[in-house]
């Protein structure tokens, strides 16, 4: 083969292509589908009765080879229950732009909280505004703050009251 | 110890030859040869192994059932398997057992991650569930005190907590209660539960059955550091670690160092630290203007310093600046500022702590360790108050020496809690004349056996005449002496130059007009120590009144100038303790914003007056380790994890004077005014420790029925010119004519005693 | 060979009035023994080869020698803590033999050097309490108890502690916790009550039978009561027949008697038209024997030979109308009642044991669970503090081993075939109504 022979037939490759109709997506306007293990942005999930699935237990903040996550726990109380049983995340963050989308919070998570969604469009303007806060997490409820759904009251007994039946 | 190993025995774990004293239990033998047992009820420091929970159960040859190698004693030719498969089995079987009832709530569990039942479980334990019986229940969690939360579904009975309540502590508060599946872990009649040791149950507990309330749902053990540091609540200095959480301390756990603390922490010292956050501290350096106390920044606060102490010396001569410490000081803190006072003020008195000590040097030769009242074959005990209150840990170590055939006599008041030990015999004194009561039981039978073996504690405030009876009694029979200090570091101040006169001597100066200004670091001599009103006489007149402090005090208000400081978490620096020894301070956590670390603020101030004065804490010791005796041939870096006990210095061996001792016990009521161990700033700082406060004045029975009064009667108690009412708490044991009380100020000496008048309406 | 030999109850009546003991020639063996040396007790009880009658049957001469003899105090601990079921021997022998138990005890300490003698009797036995309450105050006014006895200069000290209703406390050193005022628990062994036992000194801790039968082993010689029974198990024994007999009863009987002796001779054998399903040979914690065993001896060794152990001496016998999952429903809620709690393995073990048994008696179960019942049994067995978690996994085990069939005909039927045409129908506790 001599250099003007390859060279023709390279042309023709472009040549043929100039009249094909272009395979470019329009992104924002056309948003391409993805699949369905695809993961995306994190989402925090609620109990059918609107108590928040997360209890705060840290695991997806060991399990984060990003070190992404943190969790601040604290207890319920009667009057602001945010989970059932005794604990919840009061604070629970995940820096976005550290998050390398490997699901291992999702893995790690023993009360199926979090899960990674098909969300990819996560660009900000600053990086502040890339550390996602629960609030943004969670997924919306029939009511943020939740009545007891224990008919009695069994925290904060005084100790006297505990005495043998 | 003082034992000779004579003999020792052979023999062999999972084919591994171990040669180890007799006597020694398997799980002790295997340990030395490097291979784990698992166990959860063993804890030696618990006293005798119970073999309860049965999770350390190997197979021996020639043994048809297998055994539990914590109560099993080694033997010379046995063959030990712990990882054979009957032994497996047998490990399987016990945690499979276990998690019967034990509820999968770690994600919420605050042990989860430092759960021993987690890590054996996951080694030894059963892969999958084969049980379908519903799991018990409890309520839960139920706090048994402000301090603890216990959730009884997470037990699983390993009765470390109770045999803690019950041998170690001896509080018998915490108890089981019904048998079986049903067996639940409980406090005595449901009282709250409030021992000066409460906290290390929680610690005890392999399970996250007792936790701490002030840690609850803090953190991770994966998203915290443990930092190695030294408690600065009192003079033992146990050792701890400052777990630390996002730049803030959530908790206090002890590290074991079995010469200081034998693992053991005091409720005091475990849970203070929320103090660190005290709105009572003080955060900006404040200076006394035409409105009152100005916030300034730090550089213009130490300039302003340093300028007036420079116009003290220059206006009344060298001498004229008198420095007030409490004794809770690093000693490099203590250090740099006796170096100003020497080298740059012309050296006037310095005090540290309300008790001043006074002859602490002359005991250095008969100097006891903490760690010989382990081998001790009688302890004495002489003050009038109780011991924990000075030496809170110590208790324990007599508890246990008791245990292992000490005996124990109690030389002073009577009804301290030492004087229920079965073994102890008690000496009634008068406050104020225990050394003499002391002095006489030694020529006495009651303290006949007083050998080399023995050692005398203090208990009680130190002065001349104390230190001279104490050397006469220990040159005497040979005996160890271990006097308690007040103040968490006042032996370190003291070597460290920080501690030249008594609180007498230095009042003397004052009011002889040759003391114009005054430095107070971290003292409250207005509100805190005995002379209170001379103190303050003191500060009105003053030319130049410094405050250095974390918290404000009742002194506060007579300072024209007050510095923070910061608290001992975040001290980086040294302590010495009771016994002398060495210590190092970790900065658990950087103090607030505003505050100047101690020895920066020392060693600014000395630049400003002219002197060279490192403000590196290495090298603060160093230069301290060069012109200190005390500290002399000791370096930063060798003080290490344990600390270090220089040797004392020994005496001349010549027999210490006689001592003189007054003659005659003193008539009519006496009042001890004694400071609790759940009293001072850090404390209040705390509002969870407030429940074991004691209240109540201790009267005597005899006392209690000439004035007609039983337990719970308001009483009155005049002394010192004023007047307290309380409830009373009658005696039985309390020397007759005796007052006791815990005040905020101590107080020995004379006052009155009557019933007051029933209130007529609650206040 | 004789059957009808009897030492300690060979009488008609009762003799709870010393009057009638020291008749019987009662207390004259502790004269005796007074008069000679310690030693010469301890020589005559091992000589004579008897062996404790509790359930462990160790011989209590050897057991006696392990006593250091130079630590002072040592004391005597009764076992009157009769609480196996199916057992009453000892009632009946404080009922109408107490001074024989008075003067054994007296004697034994004696014997031993103990400075106090402990009766630790069953709280449930108010009547016993009583009986032995009176007998010791009037060997008190005869001088055979108490400061001085009979002028030898030996201080015998008698207490009477009743207990509270704990089985446990029949072990010897949850007994000697109980008596110390602490939690009725075991204790792990080593050390062993005869090293530390009761406030840490050493301890001899033996039962009724065994202590009362001691006058009668020094009146007849050690020698002579040792050539009664069998090579390795000497003397007479108090075997307690009860279940589905025509005269259940004490029956006392040498060592060499068989069980078909007991049951069909003393017992009258089976009631009318019934026929033996199994035989419980020493007290319900025993693995039970089948009907073509009834020729077994009733020795410690012949019963430990057949796949049992002697135990307590209480012989219960079941007939085929009784329901062998409602026995082991039975005994294992028994166990678990009774478990102190101190052991994993017996704690939750005997828990989850009952919660099987009663599901395949409810028709519960599922395939397989027969197996896991099995396997929970093992693994109680022997890896527990004390004996009673071992009492509940033999028993249960044997009957499944036995019974089979049974258990796997109420898992594949769904229900128990017998219902409350079981004698002991209704007996075990219904479940808790789950809400």
């Amino acid at each position: 083969m001599s250099p003007v022979t390859d060279n023709l037939k390279g042309f023709s490759v472009t040549f043929r292509h100039l009249f094909r109709k272009p395979v470019t997506q329009q992104f924002p306007e056309y948003k391409r589908p993805v699949y369905p293990r695809f993961r995306g942005r994190h989402r925090l999930h609620r109990h059918e009765n609107g108590l928040e699935k997360c209890v705060g237990c840290s695991l997806c903040a060991a399990a984060c080879p990003a070190d992404c996550i943190r969790v601040v726990a604290a207890e319920n109380t009667p009057e602001e229950r945010y989970s059932p049983g005794e604990r919840y995340a009061r604070i629970y963050e995940i820096n976005m732009s550290r998050c390398i989308f490997c699901g291992y919070c999702e893995l790690a998570c023993p009360f199926d909280a979090i899960t990674l969604g098909h969300d990819y469009e996560l660009a900000e303007m600053s990086r502040d505004a890339l550390v996602y806060t629960k609030q943004m997490l969670l997924e919306p409820g029939p009511e943020a703050r939740r009545t007891p759904v224990a008919p009695v009251d069994p925290y904060d007994i005084p100790a006297q009251e505990d005495g043998p039946a | 110890m003082a034992t000779v190993e004579t003999d020792t025995v052979t023999l062999s774990i999972n084919d591994r030859e171990v040669t180890v004293p007799k006597g020694m239990s398997l799980v002790e033998a295997a340990a030395e040869a490097g291979i784990e047992v698992p166990v959860f009820c063993y804890e030696p420091r618990l006293g005798a192994a119970v073999g309860a929970c049965r999770m350390c159960l190997v197979e021996i040859e020639g043994i048809p059932k297998l055994q539990t190698a914590c109560t099993t004693p080694v033997t010379d030719g046995m063959v030990v398997h712990s990882h054979s498969d009957r032994a497996r089995e047998g490990q399987d079987a016990v945690l499979e057992f276990l998690l019967i009832n034990h509820p999968l709530d770690c994600p919420i569990c605050d042990k989860g991650g430092e759960c021993p039942l987690q890590d054996l479980t996951f080694r030894y334990g059963p892969g999958s569930t084969r049980m379908t019986l519903p799991k018990r229940t409890h309520t839960k969690p139920v706090p048994i005190s402000p301090l603890i939360k216990l959730d009884r579904e997470r037990c699983i009975l390993c009765y470390r907590c109770t045999r803690f309540s019950e041998d170690v502590s001896g509080d018998l508060q915490l108890v089981t209660e019904h048998r079986g599946a049903n067996s639940i872990i409980t406090t005595f009649e449901g009282r709250p539960y409030d021992g000066e040791f409460s906290g290390n149950v929680t610690e005890l507990c392999p399970v996250g059955a007792l936790t701490s309330i002030s840690y609850r749902f803090r953190g991770r053990p994966w998203e915290i550091q443990n930092i190695p540091t030294v408690c600065g609540e009192c003079p033992i200095g146990c050792n701890t670690y400052a777990t630390i959480r996002e730049g803030q301390v959530a908790r206090v756990l002890s590290r074991n160092n079995p010469a200081v603390d034998d693992g053991w922490l005091c409720d005091r010292g475990r849970y203070t630290f929320p103090s660190l956050e005290s709105e009572q501290r003080i955060t900006t350096p404040l200076i006394r203007g035409g409105r009152g106390l100005e916030p300034v920044d730090g550089s213009t606060a130490l300039d302003h310093i340093a300028d007036r102490l420079r116009a003290a010396v220059e206006r009344f001569g060298p001498g004229s600046v008198a420095i007030i410490a409490s004794g809770d000081q690093t000693s490099e803190e203590a250090h740099l500022w006796a170096r100003i006072q020497e080298q740059a003020l012309g050296g006037g008195p310095i005090v540290c702590g309300p008790e001043g000590g006074a002859g602490w040097g002359e005991l250095a030769a008969h100097s006891a360790t903490i760690a010989d009242l382990d081998d001790a074959d009688l302890i004495v005990v002489a003050g009038a108050t109780d011991l924990v209150h000075r030496a809170p840990i110590l208790e324990l170590r007599i508890r246990r020496a008791v245990d292992r055939g000490a005996r124990v006599v109690t030389i002073g008041a009577g009804a301290t809690r030492l004087d229920t030990l079965h073994a102890a015999e008690h000496v009634s004194a008068a406050p104020g004349t225990t050394h003499a009561a002391l002095l006489a039981a030694s020529q006495g039978v009651a303290l006949k056996g007083l050998s080399d073996r023995s050692v005398i504690l203090w208990n009680g405030r130190m002065s001349a005449p104390v230190a001279t009876v104490l050397a006469h009694v220990a040159h005497a029979s040979g005996c160890r002496v271990l006097p308690t200090p007040l103040a968490a570091n006042e032996l370190g101040c003291q070597a460290a130059g920080l501690g030249t006169h008594t609180p007498a001597e230095a009042l003397e100066a004052v009011e002889q007009g040759r003391v114009k200004a005054v430095v107070l670091l971290g003292a409250d001599p207005v509100g805190g120590w005995p002379g209170g009103d001379r103190w303050r006489g003191l500060m009105e007149r003053a030319f130049f009144a410094l405050q250095v402090s974390p918290f404000q005090t009742g002194s506060s208000g007579w300072a024209t100038t007050i510095v923070p400081s910061p608290m001992p978490l975040e001290k980086e620096g040294t302590m010495t303790n009771i016994e002398g020894r060495v210590q190092r301070l970790r900065a658990a956590v950087p103090p607030p914003p505003g505050v100047l670390d101690g020895i920066v603020l020392a060693a600014e101030l000395g630049r400003r007056l002219g002197l060279d004065m490192p403000d590196q804490p290495p090298a603060v010791f160093a230069d301290m380790a060069g012109s200190r005796a005390a500290f002399a041939g000791l370096t930063w870096a060798g003080i290490g994890e344990r600390g270090v006990r220089p040797e004392p210095a020994s005496g001349s061996g010549q027999a210490p004077p006689a001592p003189h001792v007054a003659e005659g016990e003193p008539e009519g009521t006496i009042v001890v005014g004694y400071r609790q161990l759940m009293s001072g700033p850090t404390v209040e700082g705390a509002p969870a420790l407030h429940f074991q406060r004691r209240s109540g004045i201790e009267i005597s029975h005899d006392d209690a029925q000439q004035i007609g009064v039983a337990t719970g009667d308001r009483v009155e108690v005049s002394f010192a010119g004023a007047s307290l009412t309380g409830a009373a708490l009658v005696q039985r044991r309390l020397r007759r004519g005796v007052v006791r009380l815990a005040t905020a100020v101590p107080y020995v000496g004379p006052g009155e005693l009557r019933a007051a008048p029933e209130e007529t309406a609650d206040a | 060979m004789t059957t009808d030999l009897r030492i300690l109850l060979d009488f008609d009546g009762d003799r709870r009035d010393i009057g009638d003991y020291e008749r019987a020639g009662g207390y004259r063996q502790l004269t005796k023994a007074l008069a000679g040396a310690p030693e010469d007790v301890i020589a005559a009880v091992d000589g004579s080869g008897i062996r404790g009658r509790g359930g462990a049957g160790f011989p209590t001469g050897r057991k006696a020698s392990f006593l250091p003899k130079d630590r002072k105090p040592a004391y005597l601990c009764v076992n009157a803590d009769e609480s196996e079921p199916g057992t009453f021997k000892d009632r009946e022998i404080m009922l109408r033999n107490p001074h024989a138990l008075i003067e054994g005890v007296i004697t034994m300490s004696f014997g031993i050097g103990a400075t106090s003698a402990f009766i630790y009797i069953r709280g449930e036995y108010r009547a016993e309490f009583e009986v032995l309450m009176t007998a010791l105050q009037q060997a008190r006014e005869r001088g055979f108890v108490g400061a001085d006895v009979l002028g030898s200069g030996y201080d015998a000290t008698v207490v009477l502690h009743r207990g509270a209703g704990a089985y446990i406390c029949g072990e010897e050193t949850a007994l000697l916790s109980s008596l110390e005022g602490e939690r009725g628990q075991p204790r792990s062994k080593p050390p062993f009550p005869a090293v530390a036992g009761l406030y840490a000194a050493p301890t001899l801790v033996n039962n009724v039978e065994t202590l009362a039968s001691v006058p009668y082993i020094l009146e007849m010689g050690g020698a002579a009561y040792a050539e009664i029974g069998t090579e390795r198990s000497k003397g007479t024994r108090v075997f307690s027949l009860s279940g589905n007999v025509k005269r259940p009863g004490n029956y006392e009987l040498p060592l060499t008697a068989t069980l078909r002796e007991l049951i069909e001779g003393h017992g009258g054998g089976m009631p009318d038209g019934r026929t033996m399903k199994a035989i419980i040979p020493g007290g319900s914690s025993a693995p039970i024997l089948m009907p073509d065993q009834i020729d077994t001896h009733i020795d410690f060794e012949s019963i430990a030979a057949a796949g049992s152990m002697a135990g307590s001496g209480a012989i219960i016998v079941i007939d085929d109308r009784t329901c062998m999952v409602q026995l082991a429903l039975r005994v294992s809620e028994f166990y678990k009642h009774e478990s102190c709690g101190k052991c994993t393995p017996c704690r939750e073990g005997t828990r989850w044991g009952v919660d099987i048994i009663r599901r395949i008696e409810m028709g519960e179960a599922r395939q397989g669970e027969l197996d896991l019942l099995l396997n929970v049994c093992d693994r109680i067995l022997g890896n527990c503090l004390c004996p009673l978690g071992d009492a509940m996994a033999m028993p249960v085990a044997s009957y499944v081993t036995h019974f089979r069939d049974e258990f796997q005909r109420h898992i594949d039927e769904g229900g128990c075939p017998f219902t409350e045409h079981s004698p002991i129908s209704g007996l075990y506790h219904e479940p808790a109504a789950v809400s």
